[in-house]
């Protein structure tokens, strides 16, 4: 009896699951029928590792309330992607131009709603922008559209008011943006959260608690936030107002906070979350074996790295900073560190980077230090640089301290790979210094360090996020110390210039230039995501530039 | 009697201001800042503009005594730094009230349990029942929270299904978090009223007990037990006053929006007024729970004098 049974249900699930294959052909990369599953509720459960710090874009820097304005709020533009390539798309704004030279961009704002029933303006998106570069506001996303819109940085500085700022709001649907100067990539900053819209209304009205709880916000997005329990859970529901209502699937997400991440783990291994992005082997290896669990391995557009105190008296010589660079086992790193989930890395500029149209940065430039690697040997050069500074031929009488932002078991094992393997290649000593993030970044700022590891990640999608990060004017972001004329001008010409393949060029000449003379950074490896998700989500993003967030995603054959 | 509790409230207060006085000044000697919760380097004026919205460009002394003032004269302990808009009052409100709840009914089920066990251990010393609960006793004081909560997790939640595995709201969330709670709690009380009944076993006072004929019960009943528990009183007090600071790991792993995550993350995050805010709040509750078993002492214990 109980074996009939069986043989009925797994019949019957055979058939079940036929049926959801034939639907994903129809369905899947259309990305529009999947509504036609009428079975499977459209609910997506997910979850956040902390609670935003805000939800409001103007003082939210965090990624966590980032995830949740992408699904709520509708900025001017998104990138989406269709059959694995990104586009950029009409969202907030419905088209835009440049004037001539590229100075002038006029966006034409959609018809779309607020939650509270309002019409979407041009004057919100202004406010939200204008907001955001006010000295008042204090906003830690000021530098995101500082240096492009016209005065920015004058604003942000507090030289002159924001009425001097080039944002206009032309007629209720139409914004103009002046720039500074022509900035080929200005599209990629307006889905950034300082281009987010603002009420100026509600924002005034709620003052400082404005974004701090549920009642204080309204939406305009694919999504609206239905509640928001601290630390523990936030809901959103579909918003029926929305302009693009029709091409939202889901009508529900769920996102558990959950900080500790084998309860994470845990909760996708019994299916309480459907998607959990994981960064222990152990789990990968788990999760590898599940049978209804899809594996995507993302880029990162994030580089992990050490730099080099230009201002150290042994880091001050190129030579020795390439013999530390190149001594780098990168392969071996990556493997025994990272158990290959991170790629070794031989640029700045990490994978999942793309310069407009011409797409992946990282595919049309070889990595600088790739080359280095075959000409030149670490030893060789630290030797040169030792004579230079007539430190002796000894290397073992030399000892560098090494300093981390992290005081974990797992920087402690990684200080001691590092330790062990420049005492093997280069024979020098490496001193280990643990460091709480916040000591890290006092230290590192004040220059109290020699040789430092650290963590970026891109803040917009052009090679222009992460190469400008070396320029003598933001020489404060990575404190190398660090300055060069020639780099300084391919930055400059790059960010004038209009042409993709132009730009794509001038961007490897400074890379090039960065590693050959200036060589402050040794990068070590482009990071990688892997997360899983249950087989019946479908059309989630794959990259992790794109901002669409949960827009496109929908349930089949849960 | 009036008088010593007058007195003692002086006393809280003095060691109120030591506290929040030395917090203030020691958080402000660590290096970093509230921006560092950000995890990268901002632009100078970006920090610049921050730290003028928030006061931090003032010099620590000048923004201790803005930080007494509204404290003193408004109760106020600002606003979180991490969480722009949120009140600091608020906040050790709500979370406190969260912690409370597994808290508190961790701490009636273990204390429940573990006297119970240490009762049943004294009155078997050195026989099987003793061994069974000291070896529960030493499980629960050396076995780490998080490895008994990860345990509990995984087979009751992943494997069997029968609870979620984080979240809150419903009475299953809470039932995982007063197990790994309490546990702790019996293990201490196991042993502590053990030993104390044991104690009090020797005392000459309860062989004439025993002399005049008082049945078993009775003597443990009203002699031994009685005295055996004062000691437990002491206990109380970090153990009352815990309830509602939460508990950090607990919390973390069953996914409890309590606060003893901001005990910990304040810190991290420099957010400066929370870690003011909890450590007030901790203070003030211990003094005030100690206070409370002070009376409570005097009222059960005549030997104990209030002067």
């Amino acid at each position: 009896m109980k074996k009939k049974l069986v043989a009925a249900l797994l019949a019957a699930a055979m058939v079940l699951s036929l049926a959801a294959c034939g639907g994903k052909g129809d369905g899947g990369s259309s990305g529009g029928s999947g509504g036609s599953d009428g079975g499977a509720p459209q609910e997506l459960h997910t979850s956040l590792n902390t609670e935003p710090s805000t939800l409001d874009t103007i003082k939210g820097n965090d990624m966590y309330g980032w995830d949740i304005n992408k699904n709520t709020l509708e900025p001017l533009t998104r990138l989406v992607e269709k059959d694995g390539e990104q586009e950029r798309e009409g969202a907030g704004a419905e088209s835009w131009e440049p004037n001539e030279d590229g100075t002038v961009w006029t966006f034409k704002i959609r018809d779309n709603k607020w939650s509270d029933g309002k019409d979407v303006t041009a004057a919100d998106y202004a406010y939200g922008i204008t907001r955001t570069l006010d000295p008042d506001a204090g906003s830690p996303n000021s530098f995101f559209t500082a240096p492009y819109i016209k005065n920015g940085q004058k604003v942000v500085n507090g030289e002159v008011g924001v009425e001097e700022l080039g944002v206009k709001v032309v007629d209720d649907k139409t914004l103009e943006i002046t720039l500074e100067s022509p900035t080929p990539y200005f599209m990629s900053i307006t889905d950034t959260r300082a281009c987010y819209p603002v009420r100026q209304d509600i924002a005034e009205k709620y003052g400082e608690t404005y974004g701090s709880e549920l009642d204080t916000l309204v939406f305009n997005g694919p999504f609206k936030v239905e509640s928001w329990t601290h630390n523990s859970e936030i809901v959103l529901v579909k918003n029926e107002d929305y302009w693009d209502k029709d091409n939202v699937k889901l009508d529900k997400i769920n996102f558990a906070i959950v900080t500790d991440s084998n309860a994470k783990y845990n909760s996708f291994e019994s299916g309480a979350i459907d998607i959990s992005s994981v960064g222990e082997q152990e789990w990968v290896d788990r999760f590898d074996k599940k049978e209804n669990a899809v594996r995507v391995d993302t880029k990162q557009p994030a580089m992990r790295f050490d730099f080099f105190n230009v201002n150290d008296k042994l880091f001050a010589n190129l030579n020795i900073r390439k013999a530390f660079t190149l001594a780098v086992d990168r392969e071996d790193m990556a493997k025994t560190i990272y158990q290959d989930l991170h790629v070794p890395a031989y640029w700045w500029v990490p994978e999942g980077i793309s310069t407009g149209e011409n797409g992946e940065y990282r595919e049309q430039v070889e990595g600088p230090l790739e080359k280095m690697a075959k000409e030149e040997k670490a030893k060789d050069l630290l030797l040169k640089g030792m004579e230079e500074l007539n430190l002796g031929s000894d290397p073992s009488k030399i000892t560098v301290k090494y300093s981390l932002s992290a005081t974990t078991q797992w920087a402690r094992n990684y200080g001691e790979y590092v330790q062990q393997k420049y005492k093997d290649i280069l024979g020098v000593n490496i001193e280990l210094d643990f460091n709480e993030w916040s000591t890290f970044q006092q230290k590192t700022n004040n220059g109290e360090f020699q040789m430092a590891n650290m963590v970026w990640t891109t803040d917009y999608d052009d090679p222009m996020s992460m190469i400008s990060l070396f320029t003598t004017e933001n020489s404060g972001n990575i404190p190398t110390g660090w300055s060069n004329e020639k780099f300084d001008d391919f930055i400059a010409q790059a960010s004038r210039e209009m042409d993709e393949t132009k730009r794509t060029e001038l961007y490897a000449q400074a890379e090039q230039v960065l590693f050959e003379e200036g060589c402050n950074i040794c990068p070590l490896v482009n990071e990688r995501k892997i997360s899983f998700n249950y087989d019946y989500v479908k059309n989630l993003n794959e990259r992790e530039t794109t901002t669409t967030g949960f827009k496109y995603v929908y349930i089949e054959g849960k | 009697m009036a008088k010593f509790i007058v007195k003692r409230i002086g006393y809280m207060l003095v060691t109120l201001f030591i506290v929040v006085t030395a917090t203030f000044f020691l958080m402000h000697s660590i290096p970093g800042d509230p921006l560092a919760h950000m995890a990268r380097n901002l632009p100078e004026q970006t920090r610049a503009n921050y730290y003028e919205k928030y006061g931090l460009d003032k010099s620590t002394s000048e923004q201790y005594l803005i930080f007494m003032k509204n404290l003193v004269s408004k109760g106020d302990l600002g606003e979180s730094l991490r969480y722009p808009g949120r009140e600091v009052t608020d906040t050790l409100l709500t979370n406190a009230s969260v912690s409370a709840q597994p808290g508190g009914m961790a701490l009636l089920v273990g204390i429940t349990i573990g006297i119970l066990l240490g009762i049943v251990a004294a009155l078997n010393k050195n026989r099987w029942p003793d061994y069974i609960v000291m070896f529960i006793a030493i499980l629960g004081i050396t076995v780490p929270v998080f490895v008994l909560a990860s345990v509990l997790q995984y087979f009751l939640s992943v494997k069997l299904m029968v609870l979620p595995t984080t979240g809150w709201g419903s009475w299953k969330n809470v039932v995982l978090p007063v197990i790994v709670l309490s546990f702790g709690t019996i293990a201490t009380y196991a042993r502590y009223v053990k030993s104390n009944m044991l104690d009090v076993m020797g005392q000459d006072y309860i062989l004439t007990a025993e002399a005049k004929g008082v049945s078993k019960f009775n003597v443990i009943k009203s002699h031994v037990l009685k005295n055996a528990f004062l000691p437990c009183m002491t206990l109380l007090v970090g153990q009352v006053s815990g309830i509602f600071t939460g508990s950090f790991v607990v919390e973390k792993i069953f996914g409890v929006p309590g606060l003893g995550f901001y005990y910990i993350n304040s810190i991290n995050d420099r957010d400066y007024t929370m870690i003011i805010g909890t450590t007030v709040f901790a203070a003030a509750l211990f003094v005030f729970v100690q206070l409370i078993v002070d009376i409570a002492y005097s009222m059960m214990d005549p030997r104990i004098r209030v002067k």
